[in-house]
């Protein structure tokens, strides 16, 4: 029997290169893993800390929890911790208590404590940026608490006998049979963080960083990195969480804080104002300020700031530099009845404004010269981008003169209008 | 035939096997008991008063009003003047005794004489014909709402009203060695291709069948490409239609005794194109238009994209959309594929239950589907709520272009399963083979979709969106034939009125 030749006859042969040529897209595509929704359960956001006693990392996730949760009675979420060398350990870890597999695509938020900060956050990126499923949009924020998973545990209220083993068990080695499920009308708190850092805008005391902004951060030689922090504020018992206020980076490592006031205007010399209310007086000599209210003060609403950092080398290489800050505001609120249609007292209250602005601005900049020594608002790279030569002879040694470099701020205040009304409530 | 009348009578009986529907009327000489003629016609498919009014009387008047001299009479009487002598009209003489008993059986009445060996075959044909009524699967909002009846008379005659011109050209062929069915090709005149024309003929040719009783079976054999789910001839019941498409060059092929009407060639975009797009507004025909691809778009894409999202591309839905779907997820026991499918497959039975069932137990149905199939399959939890929305929208989205719905179900499944198989990638290949798919057809020669490097902007202004007639200048390029191409003389008219000034 004569086998036909299949192998040089055309036609069959580019019928076989065609399913050749499918099945190498069909099997070298990396869509292998068909996972039902519900077998999976999905990341709202995670905690790193790291363990005192044997810098393990524990994990601690906030998942979406379907099966409690109906149609009608809106989002619950649970919360699992796990332990282990590494911070993939420790994730896989979790699955011992959760049951299943976790799905990191809608994680919104990162929490990373303050002790693992100061210990370097580099490791603990590099799995968040090498894992497939984190979105590198995913916001990164810092614990102010003692550790960031008790962040996520605010709103619980551990049953009595958990609660006794806690204590018993300490913080720190917390990680087994930590499945509690909350009940009552409590929120999920990733959610709400990543609310607040996205309209922190019109607020302006913080600022949102994503992972992939922070790896740009941490991998530029001239700009230091700051986070939001994140912590619990008690009112009237109840707990609430408080996204205000920066971390301050040096390289890797956490090196201190600012308060909610000092990274408002921190952030004016960032550039990264884009809302806000900006408290001002007219100083009257005569009489100092005791009594409340202040007949002087007066807020200004910001609508938009721009700074431009400017520098000036001398002939014995001291640099200098010069922050000219531009606000265009409107008067929001004010006590003192001001006549806005006059140019003159518009001109004295935006006199006022300004000193007061610069002297705040100049202050923030000192305590981060002198205090933290970390370059957070970009100075070293004015003088990298403009001249490389300079900033290559100056580069190794750029901390020992950076707490001593001279820094004036200059700003520029400009008042749109008066809102609504132009004149203000006549009292007699 | 012979001209022995006797002779011919017995050879029609013998050859049809002593039918009992077959009338033989005969026409005595006067006074005598011999036959001088015989009407020969199958009961009621022949019009008898006319047989009788128009030709059985003025013979016999002929005949008694004549003088003496009987065979003389009858001589010249037969020999000369039977053609005038009788008031019905004459279809044809025949010499062919199985032409004669053709004519016989498809209606018509033959007059065979003694002494003549021919047969003269009078148009008698007369059935009882449905009214002529809107076709209920081409409704349209306005416009002519005439449909075609199952006789190609009437259809034809529907159709001549519309193009009163000499160069309407009809053609007829016979196909089915048993049935006979009458086809006409109708086309117009220096605007239709001659190629497709010719090609039509030799593909009518080559249909070797028993039987063509249906029009889907010539459509079947005349097709391109006959194995792809698309349609590449277009069928309609619509005059307006059929007479639009022949002017714009293309070839109707009417049957007799089906209302459906084929034309050729049909390219993808007459899908979306209804005769609504031509009696409205030229904005919302072309809203309407891209609102139909869409929904054809749709019907296959949306089960399939949310199987990819919802088992590989979890991170692609917004977190809360997603959070409501594992909720409404929570405790089924169907994967999300099969999910789909089960459902897809319900839907499609009760498509074609409301299709097939007497009116009066409609209710039932929608009932059962939407009570049982709806809302108690989601509360049992044996289907989650979200698939059940998805296959609806794909269901009703399939329902808006009845005709594409043979190759939608075939691309909706496939679909699916691809999707389930290799996520958003496969649904991506399943689109770009089926593109493929669709550029590669033709249809008489003619490309089924517009090429990009080939097609002018004036072919693409019929085709998702209608312009405004006077843009249209030309006729479709493909299609007619060459160097004539104009559609109009002037373009757009100038319809202004003269503004009425003297209100004041």
């Amino acid at each position: 029997m004569k086998i036909p030749n299949v192998f040089f006859n055309t036609k069959y042969l580019v019928k076989c290169l065609i399913l050749c040529v499918f099945f190498t897209c069909v099997l070298c595509s990396s869509c292998w893993n068909y996972r039902e929704i519900d077998d999976i359960y999905i990341v709202a956001a995670a905690a790193i800390d790291i363990n005192p006693e044997n810098n393990n990392y524990i994990l601690t996730v906030e998942v979406y929890d379907f099966e409690k949760s109906g149609a009608s009675s809106g989002k619950t979420t649970e919360i699992f911790s796990a332990e282990g060398m590494t911070l993939f350990e420790s994730l896989r870890n979790v699955i011992k208590y959760s049951a299943r597999r976790l799905y990191w695509g809608h994680a919104k938020v990162i929490i990373i404590s303050s002790q693992l900060a100061k210990q370097g956050i580099a490791k603990a990126c590099d799995w968040i940026i090498r894992d497939a499923e984190v979105r590198l949009d995913t916001y990164i924020a810092i614990s102010k608490e003692d550790s960031a998973r008790k962040i996520l545990r605010a709103f619980e209220q551990p049953p009595p006998q958990q609660a006794a083993k806690e204590k018993q068990n300490g913080l720190g080695s917390s990680s087994g049979s930590n499945k509690s499920s909350s009940q009552g009308e409590e929120k999920v708190i990733s959610m709400q963080i990543f609310d607040a850092l996205k309209s922190h805008s019109s607020l302006g005391k913080t600022c949102s960083v994503k992972i992939h902004e922070l790896i740009e951060l941490l991998a530029c030689e001239c700009v230091e990195a700051c986070l939001p922090t994140v912590h619990i504020q008690d009112i009237y018992g109840k707990p609430y969480i408080d996204v205000s206020g920066l971390a301050l980076f040096k390289g890797e490592k956490l090196v201190g804080f600012l308060d909610p006031e000092e990274s408002f205007y921190a952030l004016f010399v960032k550039s990264k104002i884009k809302g806000g209310i900006f408290n001002s007086e007219i100083p009257m000599p005569q009489k100092p300020r005791t009594s409340l209210p202040l007949q002087n003060d007066f807020a200004l609403e910001i609508f938009n700031e721009k700074a431009s950092i400017k520098y000036d080398i001398k002939e014995d290489d001291k640099i200098s530099f010069d922050i000219h800050v531009e606000v265009h505001t409107a008067i929001a609120e004010q006590a003192k009845k001001i006549d806005y249609s006059d140019p003159k007292s518009l001109e004295k209250i935006v006199f006022a404004s300004e000193q007061i602005l610069n002297e705040r601005i100049h202050s923030v900049i000192l305590k981060v010269q002198k205090q933290f020594n970390t370059d957070i608002f970009g100075f070293a790279r004015q003088i990298k981008n403009s001249n490389p030569s300079f900033w290559k002879k100056i580069n190794r040694h750029w901390y020992d003169i950076f707490p001593e470099t001279a820094v004036r701020v200059d700003s520029k205040i400009k008042i749109r209008n008066a809102g609504v009304t132009s004149k203000g409530i006549e009292v007699k | 035939m012979s001209a022995n009348m006797q002779q011919n009578i017995s050879l029609i009986k013998k050859m049809l096997n002593n039918d009992e529907t077959l009338v033989f009327r005969y026409i005595h000489e006067p006074f005598s008991q011999k036959a001088a003629f015989c009407v020969v016609y199958v009961n009621a498919m022949s019009n008898v008063e006319l047989i009788c009014q128009n030709v059985i009387k003025p013979i016999e008047e002929a005949i008694l009003t004549d003088d003496f001299n009987k065979s003389k009479l009858l001589n010249s009487l037969i020999k000369n003047n039977i053609k005038n002598i009788i008031h019905a009209p004459i279809e044809t003489e025949t010499t062919d005794i199985n032409e004669a008993i053709f004519q016989i059986l498809s209606g018509n009445s033959a007059l065979l004489a003694e002494g003549i060996s021919s047969a003269i075959i009078i148009s008698s044909k007369k059935f009882d014909i449905r009214s002529i009524e809107e076709p209920p699967v081409e409704k349209i909002l306005s416009g002519p709402r005439e449909g075609f009846v199952e006789s190609l008379a009437v259809n034809l005659s529907m159709l001549r009203r519309k193009l009163i011109t000499p160069d309407l050209r009809t053609k007829f062929i016979y196909i089915g060695r048993y049935s006979s069915t009458r086809v006409c090709i109708c086309y117009i005149d220096g605007i239709a291709n001659p190629s497709i024309v010719s090609e039509l003929e030799k593909r009518l040719a080559r249909i070797n069948i028993d039987g063509a009783v249906n029009i889907g079976i010539v459509s079947e054999f005349i097709r391109d490409f006959p194995y792809s789910p698309f349609k590449t001839v277009g069928t309609t019941e619509r005059p307006d239609v059929v007479a639009s498409k022949l002017l714009e060059g293309r070839v109707a092929l009417i049957t007799d005794g089906s209302p459906v009407v084929l034309t050729v060639p049909f390219l993808f975009v007459e899908y979306f194109q209804s005769s609504d797009d031509y009696n409205l507004n030229f904005y919302s025909a072309s809203f309407n238009r891209i609102i139909r691809i869409l929904c054809f778009i749709m019907t296959i894409s949306v089960p399939s994209i949310y199987v990819a999202l919802t088992t590989y591309h979890q991170e692609m839905i917004p977190t809360d959309l997603i959070i409501s779907i594992a909720q409404a997820r929570q405790g089924v026991p169907l994967p999300t594929v099969a999910e789909a499918l089960a459902l897809l497959i319900v839907f499609e039975i009760v498509r074609e239950t409301s299709a097939r069932m007497p009116v009066q137990i409609g209710q039932t149905l929608s009932i059962v589907g939407a009570l049982v199939i709806g809302q108690a399959a989601v509360e049992a939890r044996l289907v989650s709520a979200p698939i059940i929305i998805i296959v609806a929208l794909s269901g009703i989205t399939s329902l808006t272009i009845p005709k594409l719905k043979g190759a939608i179900i075939l691309l909706t499944v496939i679909f699916i399963i691809m999707s389930a198989m290799f996520g958003l990638y496969g649904y991506i290949f399943c689109m770009a083979g089926l593109l493929i798919h669709l550029f590669n057809l033709q249809s008489f020669g003619i490309l089924y979709t517009l090429n990009v490097s080939t097609a002018e902007l004036q072919d693409i202004k019929d085709t998702v969106i209608r312009v405004p007639w006077w843009w249209m200048k030309l006729r479709p390029k493909n299609i007619t034939v060459r160097g004539n191409r104009k559609r109009m003389s002037s373009a757009k008219a100038d319809n202004q009125t003269p503004s009425s000034g003297g209100d004041k």
